[in-house]
């Protein structure tokens, strides 16, 4: 009985101390990823970009960054390529930001996301976003702020959430459509600016694994407040009735949808009731009680020809941008089965309003 | 045939050199001549210098004197002395035939001596012995004057405030020290001579009110296993005291401070002095007692708590951030923040060692200075562990041979090991890092957490005279664990009791030593 106990416990311990599964490796025989970027070339073979850092040889010099390129017929080739040209071995853990380009995004991005989903090395706090006209360009672009593309490209895409979306990879089942595949999703859209610079140029709408839609900086406040239903601290400039231009701020506005089906024809209300406040005025101007309801119906009037003028975009497209057949399915379930087959068409017919009550701050009023 | 010539004492003792002879001599009885008790007395105390003896007036005959004095040199009252040797009347003593004579006149007390080990350990505690002609019994008379530390502050266990007394090295004075904390009969005094060879005096300090009797009779037993030629030091004692000899965690609390000692015994514990050594041991100890110092009773109970919290954290980073490091940085560096990977990085290009090499050097290096600066003088010994490490440490970091990095990991790992106040933890500490520094080496996090896993297993099969060690850690006792963290008012007058009383019972089934 005793041999029995002796021998399992040296069986535990000898399990306990070689099937770990713990690799050794030195902080300095690694290469640390920090960014991927991943396109799809004209044979239709992946060609994968990352950035490592790369540390200076002397002390005193500034750290550099180290771009790589590798094509291949799937993510994991492409990689093997590039580990082949990397003296040291490439280590995935921290991944900051991944880079999909354009083109890839419009075709399918499924088995990406289903990539970085397996990976056992990638953390879900990756930041994604899709890259005009491709991921390779924007990291190889230069980049005045920070020395390392993964850091400068995810500030950006941090400090730009009014005119864009920060997505990271543990969204990437909503991306794939499990919950609803008719939900629409924003993710950062980047492009290089006239400058060659990498910036946030609006939203790349995904839905169902594919990129449908691009969506401009300019526009992407009114699909907000449309889509999630709320927007806080959005810049505005707007030329009265008196041809004077007003720079404001609408300090937050909510929208309520209200949707209702007849004669199969869908239409849908948005109603949008915010508070804002005037921060410049473009000369002395006197503002009144008066004055200023005359610019409350203005903004709203502009804000509603901005809106309806994505809408009528959206509807042309027959890309339902405003994640209306999400609203439909919760809330006229028997219906939108009816009609989910055919909710392109659906959705380009369907009578859609806007409606703000914006009401400005009256501070600093003379009476 | 020869005639087998029946050895004498003189001559067992002349060509003994084995403990066997000297202590077959030592239980020989006092014969009632006078010469062959000096004789003996002289071979017993042999070239030694300081045993002086004085033949008392009253010549009975030729080399034959009435009354003989013995006493050490040095340890005894040479005024005293004086008085007693002057004072005495030998004529009356002899004609009377007792001691009763000297007795009253000169102290009033006096100890009968009837075998020649009585007579040297009498001697050896600083006593004078008489031998009388004609009489079987000597006797011995207390006038013991043993070289005596003054009373210090205490270099171990420093406190900002309140009682700023250490123990010195004479048992008597250490007991009333004590006597002066706790003034109560309560407080029970038992004294028993240990040593084969080398005796010396140990004492045995409890308060009979509070403790359990099967305590001091477990301890008495212990003592009583003593089987070493002297007592040289506590250590000598503890160890035998100690319920597990071989594990590396004291189960025994060490002090200098006789404060403390009276918290203990009104905890319930006991203590052990040893003649000659400034460190009292206090017992059952639990882990919780090593990380608590003394201070926490005398500062704001506020602060009580911030303060116990951080010793426990910085008791747990002095052992495991070196071996934390070496993990995050050879096989776990997914958990770390990516700046700090990069910096990291940074720092280890061109380094010829790698990261376990590095921090091996640096903490061999601290330990050194560390044990260097502790046995230089005070003044050199903090110049040598601060300058030492902080130029060592810079110039190594120059020199590219360690990182900065590891710099700061093992100076902080040296920081937080100063906040434990008991040397016996701190110096468990120092070996267990090196061994979860080897096991982050070979298995990272994993091999820190299954080492962290038998240390833990191990600390909670510890007990010390029945109480678990980890209590009220493990076992869990709800009413007592917040006081391991938190030190209640005194400003309400059970407050006190509780946290006194607070530290748990033995349990007395599993009082029995382990081995």
């Amino acid at each position: 009985m005793n041999g029995l106990r002796n021998f399992t416990w040296l069986l535990t311990t000898i399990m306990i101390l070689l099937l770990t599964g713990c690799d050794y490796q030195e902080i300095d025989s690694i290469n640390t990823l920090l960014v991927m970027g991943i396109d799809q070339n004209e044979k239709g073979e992946i060609r994968v970009t990352i950035e490592t850092p790369d540390y200076p040889k002397s002390k005193g010099k500034q750290q550099k960054s180290l771009t790589m390129e590798g094509v291949g017929k799937s993510i994991e080739e492409a990689e093997k390529n590039i580990q082949f040209r990397s003296p040291k071995e490439l280590y995935f853990a921290h991944t900051t930001l991944l880079l999909l380009g354009a083109d890839l995004a419009k075709r399918d991005i499924s088995g990406i996301l289903d990539y970085f989903e397996r990976g056992r090395y990638f953390r879900p706090t990756i930041y994604m976003a899709v890259c005009q006209p491709a991921a390779n360009s924007i990291l190889s672009a230069n980049l005045n702020s920070e020395a390392l593309h993964a850091f400068g490209i995810r500030d950006l895409i941090n400090n730009s959430t009014k005119i864009s979306r920060t997505v990271t990879s543990d969204m990437i089942h909503i991306m794939r459509g499990e919950y609803s595949p008719s939900k629409t999703f924003g993710i950062a859209a980047l492009k290089l600016s006239t400058e060659e610079e990498p910036e946030v140029a609006g939203v790349g709408l995904i839905q169902n694994h594919h990129m449908v839609r691009w969506i401009a900086s300019k526009d992407v406040p009114y699909w907000i407040l449309m889509h999630e239903r709320h927007l806080y601290n959005m810049n505005f400039s707007v030329t009265d009735t008196g041809h004077q231009k007003i720079n404001g701020r609408l300090i937050w506005g909510r929208a309520t949808l209200t949707t209702r089906w007849r004669n199969g024809k869908l239409t849908a209300v948005y109603k949008v009731r915010g508070s804002g406040q005037i921060d410049e005025l473009s000369h002395e101007m006197q503002l009144t009680p008066e004055e200023l309801t005359k610019i409350e119906r203005h903004l709203n009037m502009e804000f509603n020809k901005k809106s309806h003028k994505l809408i009528q975009s959206f509807q042309a497209s027959q890309i339902d941008g405003l994640s209306l057949a999400d609203e439909c399915f919760r809330k006229h379930r028997n219906t939108y089965q009816s009609l989910k087959n055919n909710w392109s068409e659906v959705f380009s017919q369907a009578n859609i309003q806007c409606e703000y009550h914006i009401h400005l701050i009256r501070s600093g009023m003379k009476k | 045939m020869a005639m087998k010539k029946k050895r004498t004492i003189a001559e067992k003792l002349q060509s003994s050199i084995l403990n066997e002879l000297w202590e077959q001599v030592n239980k020989d009885e006092l014969v009632a001549s006078i010469n062959q008790n000096i004789e003996t007395m002289k071979i017993i105390w042999n070239h030694c210098d300081d045993f002086k003896m004085t033949p008392l007036t009253g010549a009975i005959a030729e080399n034959q004197f009435g009354m003989v004095a013995c006493w050490m040199d040095g340890l005894v009252d040479e005024k005293r002395l004086q008085e007693i040797i002057l004072r005495t009347n030998v004529n009356q003593l002899m004609l009377s035939g007792t001691n009763t004579g000297l007795v009253n006149a000169q102290t009033g007390m006096y100890q009968s001596i009837t075998t020649y080990q009585e007579a040297s350990r009498a001697i050896s505690a600083g006593q004078i012995v008489f031998f009388m002609e004609g009489n079987k019994k000597g006797f011995a008379i207390s006038v013991s004057n043993f070289p005596a530390k003054s009373l210090e502050t205490p270099q171990n266990e420093p406190t900002i405030e309140e009682p700023q007394v250490s123990f010195v090295n004479v048992l008597s004075q250490n007991i009333a020290t004590i006597r002066n904390f706790v003034r109560s009969p309560h407080l029970k005094v038992e004294i028993s001579t240990l040593g084969s060879m080398l005796e010396n005096s140990v004492a045995l300090l409890y308060l009979d009110a509070v403790i359990e009797k099967e305590v001091v009779d477990e301890v008495k037993k212990r003592l009583s296993t003593y089987q070493l030629e002297g007592v040289l030091g506590f250590n000598y004692v503890k160890e035998i005291l100690e319920d597990h000899p071989y594990s590396p965690y004291p189960t025994i609390d060490e002090t200098e401070r006789p404060d403390r000692v009276a918290v203990g015994l009104l905890q319930g514990k006991f203590a052990v002095l040893v003649n000659g050594s400034t460190i009292v041991l206090l017992a059952p100890a639990t882990f919780i007692t090593f990380i608590n110092p003394i201070e926490d009773y005398y500062t704001g109970y506020e602060a009580v708590v911030f303060f116990r919290v951080m010793r426990h954290l910085m008791y747990w980073i002095s052992m495991l951030l070196p071996s934390i490091y070496i993990s995050l940085l050879s096989y776990n560096q997914d958990l770390l923040p990516t700046p700090l990977l990069l910096n990291l990085q940074l720092q280890h290009q061109n380094l010829p060692f790698s990261v376990i090499l590095e921090i091996f050097i640096m903490q061999i290096a601290f330990e050194a200075m560390r044990e260097a600066g502790t046995r230089l003088p005070k003044t050199v010994g903090q110049s040598v562990s601060i300058v030492g490490t902080l130029v060592i440490g810079d110039a190594a970091t120059q020199a590219g041979l360690v990182t900065p990095a590891a710099v700061i990991v093992v100076a902080f790992t040296g920081i937080a090991s100063f906040t434990i106040t008991s040397y016996a933890l701190a110096y468990t500490n120092r070996v267990l890092q090196f061994v979860f520094m080897v096991s982050a080496f070979l298995y990272g996090l994993y091999g820190v957490i299954i080492i962290g896993l038998i240390l833990v297993a191990h600390l909670v099969s510890l007990k010390s005279f029945g109480v678990p060690y980890m209590s009220p850690v493990a076992p869990f006792h709800a009413k007592v664990f917040p006081y391991a963290f938190y030190r209640p008012s005194w400003s309400r007058e059970n407050r006190h009791q509780k946290d006194i009383s607070g530290f748990p019972r033995p349990d007395l089934e599993k009082l029995k030593k382990t081995k």
